[in-house]
């Protein structure tokens, strides 16, 4: 039941959006789409061109990381870990911690539960790197072993 | 008049040899031989049985007695052995896309999938994955077609024009940009193979529906290309594709849907832009 009126909610939106645009008849007339909505629908692209752009600037920082070592990497690498990571798992949460399979609540709690982990993930990284040795300064100390 | 009744009374003797298999289950059914009898195992599911629950119903089919691709091994099936089972089908040389069905593990289009020759092995039969099931091997579409309306799929103009009067001219690149695009079928295959499609399909658009999307956005005589692509640039219609590449892998007709979402994002995110069109040299 859930899942047919999950579709019907699907179905009407597709149909109103055809039953306003204009239509291919023998006379056919210019008629503007702009207002059927669309343009309101809010723009993921930015946000989508940012991630992209983000990952692609991580590609020469973690070699570099390896090389350059101190509280300059260690703040980038937090930065750039933590927006990278923040985006990745909500990506993860988005496609398995869908309301219709675990439930309106729990769906929600896991969308905040992204923002507390990365919260934490931000918080635990700044605390390494200003009272404890700092990323780059522990994994040489782990590859010394 | 009779040749009708002459039917009615044919598929009444039908449906008893039916009831009569199916009361009989397995057992009844003659063992058959023969040097390349075919095991299927097929996904059956009858919504009008009161509590029903799928089961996979095995047939086993003579290779020397049957053609040579799934579609006629059910064909067969249905004549000779089961009436009851049901499949959609049409044009029986890939260009309907109705007998879109998941054969041995792959969305294809029964009727251009080769049966595997190997007999040791059976070979398994479900409908388009995470589609409801209307019966059997049937799959409910009617979320694929809405979807496939709402990018609405025909020319649209800001100029005024009677057909009729004058060519909508394009030229040879201009159409070029559309080969690849226009030959789908929409069978469904590729967005029912994608994972991203199985979890978010009321709001994800899906490959086929996308790459039609991108069909009209590409048209040189097409006006509204900034508007196609405003109706899907929320975080679900197009940008939930996670480059999967299932689309392209499992396109029975070959073709590439991945590739148009990608287009989609290039000119969603402004990294590409339409081309402007080749003004009409008639």
């Amino acid at each position: 039941m859930a899942a047919s009126l999950r579709h019907m909610a699907g179905f009407q939106k597709a149909f109103l959006m055809a039953r306003n645009a204009p239509r291919l008849s023998t006379a056919v007339r210019a008629a503007s789409t702009l207002n059927d909505g669309a343009s309101k629908v809010p723009d993921h692209s930015m946000h989508f061109k940012l991630e992209r752009l983000w990952a692609v600037g991580m590609l020469p920082i973690l070699p570099a990381s390896y090389f350059i070592h101190g509280p300059v990497m260690d703040a980038v690498l937090t930065v750039a870990l933590t927006l990278h990571i923040h985006w990745g798992v909500h990506g993860v949460v988005y496609d398995y911690a869908r309301p219709y399979v675990i439930g309106e609540a729990a769906a929600k709690a896991a969308h905040v539960g992204v923002y507390v982990l990365t919260g934490l993930l931000l918080a635990g990284l700044l605390h390494f790197n200003t009272n404890d040795v700092g990323i780059t300064k522990a994994f040489e100390l782990v590859f010394s072993l | 008049m009779l040749s009708r009744s002459a039917l009615l009374v044919h598929s009444t003797e039908l449906a008893l040899n039916a009831a009569r298999a199916a009361s009989g289950a397995a057992a009844a059914q003659p063992k058959k031989t023969g040097n390349r009898i075919k095991t299927f195992e097929i996904y059956r599911f009858n919504p009008e049985a009161p509590g029903a629950k799928p089961t996979i119903q095995k047939f086993d089919v003579d290779l020397d007695q049957c053609g040579t691709m799934v579609l006629d091994a059910l064909i067969k099936i249905k004549n000779e052995v089961d009436p009851t089972l049901t499949f959609r089908r049409s044009c029986r040389e890939g260009i309907c896309g109705s007998c879109a069905m998941n054969i041995g593990g792959q969305n294809t289009l029964a009727c251009i999938c080769k049966i595997d020759a190997d007999t040791s092995k059976s070979t398994k039969i479900y409908p388009l994955p995470h589609m409801f099931v209307v019966k059997d091997l049937v799959p409910d579409m009617n979320l694929f077609y809405q979807q496939y309306a709402s990018i609405q799929p025909w020319i649209q103009k800001k100029t005024p024009l009677t057909l009729g009067e004058k060519q909508m001219h394009q030229s040879v690149a201009e159409r070029d940009r559309l080969d690849g695009l226009y030959e789908c079928i929409l069978c469904a295959c590729c967005s029912t193979s994608c994972p991203s499609y199985w979890w978010n399909a009321d709001k994800y658009l899906g490959p086929a529906v996308l790459m039609q999307a991108y069909r009209w956005v590409i048209d040189s005589r097409d006006d509204y290309a900034t508007e196609r692509l405003h109706r899907m640039h929320d975080s679900f219609s197009a940008f939930k594709c996670h480059t999967i590449m299932n689309c392209t892998k499992t396109c029975p007709k070959h073709l590439n849907p991945a590739k148009a979402i990608g287009e989609i994002k290039s000119l969603l995110t402004g990294f590409k832009e339409k081309p402007a069109a080749e003004p009409s040299k008639f």
